[in-house]
């Protein structure tokens, strides 16, 4: 049996840091350090369950955490030493178009933090969450999502985390038939990062894409990995990788697109771009492709570079500073991200975050 | 009333001397013209004028309203009045067309003035409508799979939005089909006023049938070595520039040898183009 071993909490206080967004957004749950302290959900959101697990059906989650069962380490570590938790279900053929919006807090203790999200055949949710620090200390983060038969989860992921936490993100994902997983995970913090993103898809038609943004400065070190892993002929997989490296900052980006044998017709393809600001700065591209059966198509391309001397001469020939043209072509980088933000108050963040990180 | 002042305005790329003494002064109100062949340093002076870095300016001088403007990055020679209608824009993908010149023009006002939203949405579709463009264009990226005659229209666009006092337009009448050619010289010939200094650079006469030019300069070896008013122009148009070669006694016009310029760009019409 698995449970959550949750702290006492110090304060509810929301931190000062996420107010304004927790005032502008709708459908929001703030947790902090385990405890659920701020929820605003809409009628919409009834149908749904969406509790910490000691309010949740024990038996749902151990089926949840058995059917994602792992040999990694870190994974299994978040296991064993829960001290937050979430689970958010979705029934059948419930289609939520409004997004939900869940702040992670990390102030009082090392988070150990696991998110259920099982989302049954048919089913639909536009998910964003927010990672964020208050104190010192350290941050285990996994999520796993099931996502059944039909069923389609769009998942964002802004984390904010400063350079005074060691951060390792785990996300995983297993993907039915025709359903489809979307995944976009931007890292803008200054911690120290592991970020992984691991989709499975398991049975036909089933489709992901997993976007990943992360942007380094100062002495920063981050590792992305992303995986998506084709269990199932005519499943299609896209992972795309976006990076920008400031200062001494070194960032790597593994994507592994693995076909399975016998899981034809299936397609796997994955680009990584990056812009390197400084000469000092770092970026390691690695694009892999596993693939054990013929009948497939696949690519993966890496284009690390610069940003280009003509684009910023001519932005810079219509008066823009050398400064607001790089921001410019930096935020243009991004549009992926902005793509997935239908936020105001969001995007603007995002805006002074990159601002912040790059100039 | 602006004034830009070229004096004896020597420049090199690639320690290749392009430019080699060119003096030219023009005023508010009045419009210029530059002509010439290919390859005679047209274009360079263009981009000097606007600072491209890879130009270096290794004498003379560029003055506006007596401001030194070597002086000056490219940025603050934008935002002192100067622009460039540049012959082959820069695609930038991921910034839109809108959120550039909002950011151009917000870049022209001083601290604590804020750029009126209302105001320059409503300027922006009445010059995307005068364009005759379309009115997706304030969402799409910024040149980004635009046709040639698109990003011309883009160029004038952009001068409309930010009214510069001196502007050079360099072979905006390039990739212009004759619709849009005389879309471009009904908007260029609009925005005539005593404020504003034009400067055409031109291959072709066809242009100033569109926008009416009372200076014309014919470029050759890095230097202007004829200026005149329309007669000037309408000789070029019937004869050619060999008369002007023979009276002055040049046999090489070029400065920039023309397999520099014309490089073959990888595509469909280059593989054609290759194999002939």
């Amino acid at each position: 049996m698995l449970s959550a071993k949750v702290e006492p909490l110090n304060s509810t206080i929301i931190p000062s840091k996420i107010q304004s967004f927790v005032d502008a957004l709708d459908n929001v749950i703030v947790l902090k350090d385990g405890h659920i302290i701020y929820e605003s959900l809409s009628e919409k959101f009834n149908a749904l369950k969406i509790k910490p697990y000691q309010s949740s059906n024990q038996s749902i989650i151990d089926k949840h955490h058995e059917y994602f069962s792992s040999d990694r380490d870190v994974v299994n570590y978040n296991y064993d030493n829960l001290n937050s938790s979430l689970m958010i279900h979705v029934p059948k053929n419930t289609r939520i178009k409004e997004k939900l919006y869940v702040f992670y807090v990390q102030e009082s203790v090392d988070l150990v933090h696991h998110t259920s999200v099982i989302l049954d055949e048919g089913s639909q949710l536009s998910y964003f969450e927010y990672l964020v620090n208050v104190n010192p200390g350290s941050v285990n983060f996994v999520s796993a999502a099931n996502v059944g038969k039909h069923a389609k989860l769009d998942y964002t992921t802004l984390s904010n985390f400063d350079r005074q936490v060691a951060v390792s993100m785990n996300r995983l994902a297993r993907v039915k038939e025709n359903a489809h997983a979307y995944y976009t995970n931007a890292t803008f913090g200054d911690a120290l990062t592991d970020q992984d993103t691991s989709i499975y898809l398991d049975e036909r038609y089933a489709h992901a894409d997993a976007k990943v943004i992360a942007l380094t400065n100062g002495a920063q070190e981050a590792i992305v990995k992303t995986l998506v892993e084709h269990n199932a002929p005519d499943t299609e997989g896209f992972i795309e990788h976006y990076g920008v490296v400031a200062d001494q900052s070194f960032l790597v980006f593994e994507g592994i697109g693995k076909i399975n044998k016998n899981m034809k017709r299936s397609i796997a393809r994955q680009s990584n771009k990056g812009v390197v600001l400084s000469k000092t700065a770092r970026i390691d591209a690695n694009p892999l492709l596993l693939i054990d059966e013929y009948d497939v198509e696949a690519s993966h391309g890496a284009a690390i570079g610069k940003i280009d001397e003509e684009q910023l001469y001519y932005l810079m020939s219509r008066g823009l500073s050398r400064k607001d043209a790089e921001r410019l072509i930096i935020n243009g980088f991004l549009a992926p991200l902005n793509a997935v933000i239908s936020s105001e108050i969001l995007e603007d963040h995002i805006r002074e975050l990159l601002a912040n990180k790059t100039l | 009333m602006a004034t830009l002042k070229i004096e004896n305005l020597h420049a090199k790329v690639e320690g290749k001397e392009i430019l080699k003494g060119v003096n030219l002064e023009i005023k508010g109100g009045q419009t210029h013209a530059i002509m010439g062949p290919n390859g005679t340093g047209k274009s360079t002076l263009a981009s000097v004028i606007m600072g491209h870095p890879k130009f270096e300016v290794t004498e003379g001088k560029i003055l506006l309203d007596g401001d030194d403007v070597l002086e000056m990055s490219t940025d603050e020679r934008a935002r002192a009045g100067l622009f460039l209608g540049m012959q082959s824009p820069s695609e930038v993908p991921g910034v839109t067309n809108s959120d550039f010149i909002k950011t151009a023009m917000q870049a022209r006002m001083g601290e604590g003035e804020n750029l009126s939203l209302f105001k320059f949405i409503r300027e922006y579709d009445k010059a995307v409508e005068a364009l005759k463009m379309n009115s997706d264009l304030p969402h799409r990226y910024l040149n980004d799979g635009f046709s040639g005659g698109e990003k011309k229209r883009n160029e004038i666009l952009q001068m409309k939005m930010l009214k510069p006092s001196i502007a050079i337009l360099d072979e905006i009448d390039s990739g212009l089909d004759v619709d849009a050619l005389k879309i471009v010289g009904d908007n260029v010939t609009d925005m005539k006023n005593d404020d504003l200094g034009l400067l055409l650079i031109t291959h072709y006469q066809r242009l100033l049938d569109y926008i009416s030019a009372n200076h014309v300069h014919v470029m050759m070896q890095g230097r202007i070595v004829k200026s005149g008013g329309t007669d000037l122009m309408k000789r070029i148009d019937q004869d050619g520039y060999d008369w002007i070669k023979e009276e002055l006694g040049i046999e090489d016009e070029r400065v920039i040898p023309e397999d520099d310029e014309e490089r073959v760009m990888l595509g469909t019409c280059a593989t054609k183009e290759a194999l002939e």
